[in-house]
């Protein structure tokens, strides 16, 4: 049985062809949408160093802030 | 006489036949049937069914785990947009921490807060703003200034050019009075202008040498 040949009706096989261009025009899409993902990703991975640069520009400033606070004798 | 009676056990099967007659007055519809013409089966035989099979197999197995990973990075978004609503009230409250509580208790000052963050941006801002100028002013050409002087061609070794005859004065350059030429003294040659080039310390060569350009002339008047 393994060996004996496997034939296809030619509707079938034209619905199949139909099928797997369908399919392959998919992947394209997905393909663009997954690239659009990854540049707002990156975009977002920017805003978020900067918001971690800011914040540790705002905790050095506290932390001036406590310091001198702290050791008023200095001054 | 008694009668008796006989019983016998019958060993065939009595055939039994319904009679279905119909009523004679209804009459059936005749359905019609459509004959339809069936053309010759033809097939498409596959090269290689099993790795058919199994591509198939394999690439739906991938779209599954694809779709569980799908589900994974929705929890993980949703997770984050709870996280960004966080952040926010976060920073809020520290703004108000800052803003208003602490700025109280300390004195004013004129003094802007500055960031080195803010600082680097603004430094690149103008950086970009001088490239932008200077790559304008490149399309545009060097700058050579409107003077009035006689620039009178020589040959290269010093001879002047002899007018032909019966041919039309030398045209006289512009800002100068309608005056013949005469042949004077050989006068050198401005040097030639260098092509304009993009980076930096080329344009800062340019702009030597075209000031070393306008010195000459001046002198030459």
């Amino acid at each position: 049985m393994e060996r004996m040949p496997v034939f296809v009706k030619v509707d079938d096989y034209n619905d199949v062809l139909g099928i797997v261009k369908a399919v392959k025009s998919k992947l394209e899409d997905a393909k663009q949408t997954l690239l659009k993902i990854h540049d707002l990703k990156n975009e977002e991975d920017h805003q978020i160093e900067l918001w971690q640069n800011t914040l540790a520009e705002v905790e050095k400033k506290v932390d001036f802030v406590d310091h001198s606070l702290n050791e008023p004798q200095q001054f | 006489m008694v009668k008796r009676k006989t019983t016998h056990k019958r060993t065939t099967k009595r055939k039994v036949t319904k009679k279905t007659s119909l009523p004679k007055h209804k009459s059936v519809p005749l359905k019609k049937v459509v004959k339809h013409e069936i053309g010759p089966a033809y097939m498409v035989q596959l090269s290689d069914p099993k790795s058919i099979r199994k591509d198939i197999l394999e690439s739906l197995r991938e779209v599954i785990i694809f779709m569980q990973a799908h589900e994974k990075f929705m929890r993980i978004q949703e997770e984050k947009v709870t996280l960004f609503a966080q952040l926010k009230d976060e920073v809020k409250d520290l703004n108000l921490l800052i803003e208003h509580r602490l700025k109280k208790h300390l004195p004013k000052g004129k003094l802007k807060a500055v960031s080195r963050y803010e600082e680097k941006r603004q430094k690149q801002q103008e950086m970009e703003k001088v490239e932008v100028i200077s790559a304008r002013e490149m399309a545009r050409g060097p700058k050579i200034p409107d003077m009035s002087v006689n620039v009178v061609s020589t040959f290269p070794d010093g001879s002047m050019p002899q007018p032909l005859p019966n041919s039309v004065p030398p045209a006289t350059p512009f800002n100068v009075p309608q005056q013949r030429v005469q042949a004077s003294a050989p006068v050198p040659m401005a040097p030639p202008m260098p092509k304009p080039v993009a980076p930096k310390s080329d344009l800062d060569d340019l702009e030597n040498q075209l000031k070393d350009i306008e010195d000459q002339l001046r002198g030459i008047q």
